[in-house]
């Protein structure tokens, strides 16, 4: 693990780190993007990988956990590479939500690196963007984790098609949490996917 | 199937016996069809699937689903769609430097 202190303006979490390694395009992400994690995010991922079967059959949740992590941990195992980051959180918390609430953490203690926390669980983007919000000026926002798949489509690096696609993969893994940050990221950002989508799915 | 004509009505006379009984401890009583309502609101979103609800907020959008239905429903989700928008608008105006890898 790249345990070298390097903060990026992006920070995500355990449950945002699999929504998006689950998606088609999360090798232009570790190709395009800077991102960090804390130590207990990329933990939980490891102890993902090992309790969860690489055998549970496709399509479940099981296998969706045991896959996605695996997948996001490549970057961050890769000692040669410095755009994917974790860095120790202090104290370390424990139980359920730990990652979650190391990001929070993590983003209260460094406020002025941190400019987009990305995590899956609302209530934690929103305690997140209440120590944003609580700021002298805006210096970050906590959003979910489509602004992954969003930042590549407005650098260029992928196409609409190719957005809408991983906006749907990610909503049929998540369901309707995942449902409702894409809804969002579609209002915010008009893209008209209906080309590249299934009407069941599109705003 | 139901009809705006429909009583909301079901038997139930152990439910029956068991609310009297606590409104009877009560000394102001309880308010049975407030507390129906709230229980039929909150059992109708809990029998709800993810399917079920994405299916709806779009009936939602598409304007075939009366707001206060959807609200009954989808409960707080819609605003967390309109705040989760308005993170996403804001989030979308600030600096990208050191974003990108060289």
């Amino acid at each position: 693990m790249v345990d070298d202190d390097i903060r990026h303006p992006v920070i995500v979490d355990t449950d945002a780190l699999i929504a998006v390694a689950n998606t088609s395009l999360w090798s232009r992400i570790t190709a395009t993007l800077n991102v960090t994690t804390t130590n207990v995010c990329y933990h939980e991922l490891k102890r993902h990988v090992r309790e969860n079967s690489e055998y549970a059959p496709e399509g479940t949740q099981e296998r969706w956990l045991h896959d996605g992590s695996k997948t996001a941990l490549e970057p961050f195992d890769d000692d040669e590479n410095t755009s994917f980051t974790a860095v120790p959180c202090v104290p370390r918390p424990h139980g359920e939500d730990g990652g979650e609430t190391s990001v929070q953490t993590e983003v209260h203690q460094h406020l002025e690196l941190y400019r987009f926390a990305i995590l899956m669980d609302k209530h934690g983007r929103r305690s997140i963007n209440r120590v944003f919000d609580g700021a002298e000026e805006t210096t970050g926002k906590a959003v979910a984790p489509t602004f992954l798949l969003y930042l590549l489509l407005d650098a260029g690096e992928c196409s609409v098609e190719e957005f809408c696609q991983a906006c749907g993969e990610m909503l049929r893994g998540e369901g309707w949490t995942g449902y409702v940050a894409i809804q969002a990221a579609w209002e915010a950002i008009p893209v008209d996917c209906s080309q590249y989508l299934s009407n069941d799915l599109l705003p | 199937m139901a009809t705006n004509n429909d009583k909301i009505q079901f038997r139930g006379s152990a439910e029956k016996e068991a609310t009297q009984i606590v409104d009877q401890m009560r000394l102001g009583g309880i308010n049975i069809s407030e507390l129906a309502r709230q229980g039929l609101q909150e059992k109708l979103r809990e029998t709800l699937s993810d399917e079920e609800k994405i299916t709806l907020h779009r009936r939602y959008k598409e304007g075939e689903l009366p707001e206060e239905v959807a609200r009954i429903l989808l409960g707080d989700s819609l605003e967390d769609i309109e705040r989760e928008q308005k993170a996403f608008e804001e989030a979308s105006e600030l600096d990208t430097s050191g974003v990108f890898q060289e």
